[in-house]
């Protein structure tokens, strides 16, 4: 694995990567061209299923999969929206992505939008992101005045727009439906699903949301092929090359560019450097703060790709690894997480509205010397009642309109669950008796 | 069509119904709060969760579609879904959201309006459970007016935002919206403005708790001492059903009641507040105009001197009514049966009552221009007797019969111009009006909600109107009224004990009528014969 070579991130921080000219350059564009011209839809969607790309997002549902659930005999425009509303706590990749490299999730973009007849296609950008979306409106602008976005885009016949939206900066808006409501200009609370955005989505019209990731993959698969694309990883399962974002309690913490199927320690060890001043490690979060936390006994040998990470009772999510070594008050942690979460509910549905402020409250009343041992069983199951049981085996039994409710019970039940002794120190001296 | 198992109950659905609305429609309860028949789905109170076979999570009920599977597919060889509401996971789940909606609530049922016809109440003690593992300071916010005679009371509100859907809409303005996120999200009114239209009303009738509340009735009384009596509106032609709320003779509210053939779930402010007006100036007996103000006269005296006064001035063929567009079907009748015996002339005309333009909201609720609020009917009754309000002005002189319209008769110099020229002038009226103050005699007859009898709407709906309050002292109904005038005028016998009896001679002299019986028209109402 060692001779593995960057795919995304080569460019990276190479002077004016960010430029047209400089991706022209390094053969941007071509994979866009060879998909305006000369491949239909079907071709790209099958070469894209059969490559086993997964969305880069957190779920990790096919790529190809999804463009075909696009009906045809919808007279409607058809819609393609990138999510870049990157806001999951200890991810940081989309970012950087765009930072660097913003023409190879253009030409991603105008891959899926010709795979699923798109004329008009968006970025919702995290509205915190206020470089990164200008950058992304001057790259979109560059190809405006070149032929690569507009009327006849390459000297076709096919039309394509690209427009810029900055979202208002609330996490949830990442979430899909969420995403598309805001888009429409209104709250972002998430709709019911079904019916899915592929059916109905922005202005109840077709819709696809890909990743920033995601799409940037495309132009890779296009130009190398599907095989080529499989032979990257541990499993042509789940293969591809990953961003993984390290943060917490490494050496240098960042985004690495590794196959996927990576060990997890290898990240921690051998990309971050290891854990500071040689602390023992405690527990990684490996998917983002929405993935339940894994111990340091339970990461030995660990891949890092969507199935094996399934298998181990968490989640690849969005690649974002938060490491906690031995200094780590677990307590605070958690209590820490669900702040964020309670924060960030958008109040829409009631067990997800009440529920994280409630466990916020009892988790502060913990930090506060003030729990009670009965506590301890009321947090877990205030997140069975927000989220469900996290029985990856029976699925999960989340009570709430949107994911939220699962994103949030699951991370707080792992943290309660495996660490309950840290807890139970917290206990007041009468209590703990 | 798509068979749905729902419990031990087995029936065909159109598909794409959602497992709520069949449930209601066989009477299987599923608790909900943000699911409002009205109103665009949410699915956001989570209260409604079922259990679907073949899907891992529990699904609201308002919100899931019943699909149509493939014959090779179906549950048991023969259902397209089957559906379990009384399972463990689904009381469960009951019980949960109960305790959410509950831990920030303030409990506060002795005092709260809404105590005795609250979903939470009714869902806690049937669904949830008796204790709270709540020990947290519980969320407090004051009380706020939101306009047009809205208070809210955030502590209790449960963010069903059906408030805010209707604003949205069914009335189209939209005022209303939620403000912050999260735990913090509450109900607001859109900065610098303030809950204002004709229907604002409604928003505490469709509040599913004690949340949004109406200042006018807020702390009168408790609503288990209410008797709720179902009637129409007669404040304009639309005819809205309605729910009479009172106690002790006395109403403290009306609320809208549910008649998909008139006006669906909603009532305009207008027609909810009117009982307000018929409480003052109520007349209690007889009184005939002296030199310096008014005398009380007995009924016997009363009629006598109606009889006296048309033998004086120019006999029966004299007489001239204004008959009311407010009135129910019963008096316009009788009013148009008297005329016709009295005389050949067309002698009959309709007194002017304010009339202006509709008022259409963007979900079809509408709000009729003209405040004759029976005129469909009043028409019916007298139609090929009444002339026109101008031919009046011909013959000068003899005793003048006047139904008043409930405060809303325009009193114009034509109408002015007809009385000078009348010689002697009866009003029927239930209150002092500017009509009343214009008569030599006065007759004390029901008020609105006295009365009894049937109305018809300008969709040609003919609903009962139900009275609720006492008559006031010596007061009757306009119908008796005219019924003794008839056999004193004309030496018969009246045929009617009461205006249900009337009602039934309708039913039988005009052909629209013969299908609108007391019995057949219920509680919704029932089509002239040739509309609906």
């Amino acid at each position: 694995m060692n001779d593995f070579q960057p795919i995304l991130t080569i460019h990276a921080g190479q002077p004016g990567s960010a430029t047209l000219d400089y991706y022209l350059a390094h053969e941007g564009y071509r994979a866009a061209r060879r998909a305006v011209l000369d491949m239909n839809s079907d071709e790209i969607i099958q070469m894209v299923k059969h490559s086993n790309l997964q969305g880069r997002g957190g779920a990790g549902f096919p790529a190809g999969v999804k463009w075909s659930f696009i009906p045809r005999d919808n007279k409607r425009p058809k819609y393609l929206i990138c999510n870049a509303d990157e806001g999951e706590p200890g991810t940081f990749k989309d970012r950087m992505l765009i930072t660097h490299n913003p023409h190879q999730l253009i030409e991603g973009m105008i891959i899926v939008s010709r795979a699923i007849d798109c004329h008009l296609a968006f970025i919702y950008i995290r509205g915190e992101f206020v470089k990164e979306a200008r950058l992304l409106e001057a790259a979109v602008e560059e190809c405006r005045t070149s032929n690569i976005l507009g009327k006849n885009i390459f000297g076709g016949k096919y039309d394509l727009e690209v427009l810029v939206y900055r979202g208002g900066g609330a996490y949830i808006c990442g979430e899909e439906m969420a995403l598309i409501e805001s888009l429409e200009g209104k709250r972002g609370w998430p709709r019911i699903k079904p019916p899915f955005p592929a059916i109905e989505g922005y202005l109840r019209c077709p819709t696809i949301v890909n990743n920033v990731e995601t799409l940037s993959n495309l132009p890779h698969i296009i130009n190398n092929g599907a095989e080529w694309f499989r032979s990257i990883g541990a499993s042509p399962d789940s293969p591809g090359p990953k961003l993984y974002c390290l943060s917490g309690h490494v050496k240098k913490p960042g985004v690495y560019e590794a196959p996927m199927g990576t060990e997890l320690t290898t990240l921690i060890f051998n990309h971050a450097g290891g854990t500071p001043e040689g602390n023992k490690l405690k527990a990684v979060i490996p998917g983002g703060s929405s993935a339940p936390l894994l111990t340091a006994g339970e990461i030995e040998g660990l891949k890092m790709d969507f199935p094996s990470l399934t298998a181990a009772g968490s989640m690849l999510g969005s690649g974002g690894i938060i490491v906690m070594d031995e200094t780590t008050d677990m307590v605070q942690a958690c209590y820490n997480l669900a702040r964020f979460y309670a924060h960030e509910s958008c109040g829409q549905c009631t067990p997800c509205r009440e529920g994280t402020a409630w466990m916020t409250k009892v988790l502060r009343r913990f930090t506060q010397g003030q729990g009670r041992r009965e506590d301890i069983d009321l947090i877990m199951d205030i997140t069975d009642n927000i989220g469900g049981l996290v029985d990856f085996s029976e699925g999960s039994f989340g009570k709430t309109v949107c994911p939220f409710g699962e994103a949030v019970s699951w991370p707080v039940r792992a943290f309660v669950d495996k660490f309950r002794d840290e807890f139970e120190a917290y206990l007041p001296k009468e209590a703990a008796a | 069509m798509p068979l749905l198992k729902l419990d031990d109950h087995e029936l065909e659905v159109p598909k794409g119904t959602r497992i709520l609305d069949a449930a209601l429609k066989v009477g299987v309860e599923i608790p909900h709060y943000c699911y409002h028949p009205a109103l665009s789905i949410a699915g956001s109170c989570r209260m409604c969760l079922v259990e679907v076979e073949g899907m891992p999570k529990l699904q609201t009920a308002c919100s899931t579609p019943v699909g149509e599977l493939p014959p090779e597919k179906k549950i048991d060889g023969r259902y397209d879904m089957v559906v379990h509401t009384t399972t463990g996971k689904v009381t469960a789940a009951r019980k949960l959201v109960l305790e959410f909606l509950l831990i920030n609530h303030p409990l506060d049922c002795p005092v709260c309006d809404q105590a005795g016809e609250c979903s939470l109440q009714d869902y806690s003690f049937k669904y949830g459970q008796a204790h709270s593992r709540f020990i947290e300071d519980k969320r407090v916010r004051p009380r706020e007016e939101l306009g047009s005679g809205v208070v809210i009371n955030h502590n209790r509100c449960i963010m069903c935002t059906r408030c805010v859907r209707f604003s949205r809409e069914i009335n189209g303005t939209g005022e209303l919206f939620v403000e912050k996120r999260g735990y913090h999200s509450k109900i607001a009114v859109f900065n610098g403005k303030s809950l204002d239209n004709p229907l604002a009303g409604n928003v505490a009738d469709i509040c599913p708790v004690g949340s949004l509340l109406l200042k006018d009735y807020v702390h009168s009384t408790r609503v288990w001492h209410l008797s709720h009596t179902p009637s129409v509106c007669t404040e304009c032609t639309a005819g809205c059903s309605i729910t009479v709320d009172a106690a002790n003779d006395r109403i403290y509210r009306i609320v809208s009641r549910e008649n998909d053939q008139a006006n669906g779930h909603f009532i305009c402010d207008a027609g909810r507040y009117a009982f307000h007006a018929y409480v003052e100036g109520v007349l209690t007996e007889p009184l005939m105009r002296v030199k310096r103000g008014w005398k009380a006269l007995s009924w016997d005296l009363a009629y006598r001197t109606v009889v006296d006064q048309i033998d004086r001035h120019g006999g029966k063929e004299a007489v001239r009514a204004l008959a009311s567009p407010t009135f129910p079907n019963e008096s316009s009748f009788l009013l148009g049966q008297l005329m016709q015996r009295l005389s050949d002339k067309r002698n009959v005309a309709f007194i002017l009552v304010e009339k202006g333009a509709d008022q259409t909201f963007p979900a079809g609720f509408k709000i009729s221009g003209d405040k004759g609020g029976n005129r469909r009917g009043a028409e019916d009754m007298i139609s090929g007797l009444a002339t026109g309000f101008k031919s009046f002005f011909k013959d000068e002189g003899g005793v003048l019969l006047v139904m008043d319209a409930d405060g809303r008769a325009e009193v114009t110099a034509d109408l002015k111009r007809l009385f000078k020229g009348s010689s002697f002038k009866v009003v029927l009226a239930s209150n002092v009006s500017d009509v009343t103050t214009l008569a030599d005699l006065v007759l004390p007859v029901a008020g609105p909600f006295e009365r009894e009898g049937t109305v018809t709407n300008d969709q040609g709906l003919v609903q009962w109107l139900q009275s609720v309050l006492e008559r006031k002292g010596l007061a009757r109904p306009a119908w008796l009224v005219l019924a003794e005038l008839d056999r004193l005028l004309t030496g018969e016998a009246s045929l009617y004990t009461c205006a249900g009896d009337i009602t039934w001679k309708i039913n039988r002299t005009i052909s629209a009528y013969s299908q609108a019986t007391r019995f057949k028209l219920g509680s919704k109402g029932q089509f002239l014969t040739g509309t609906g």
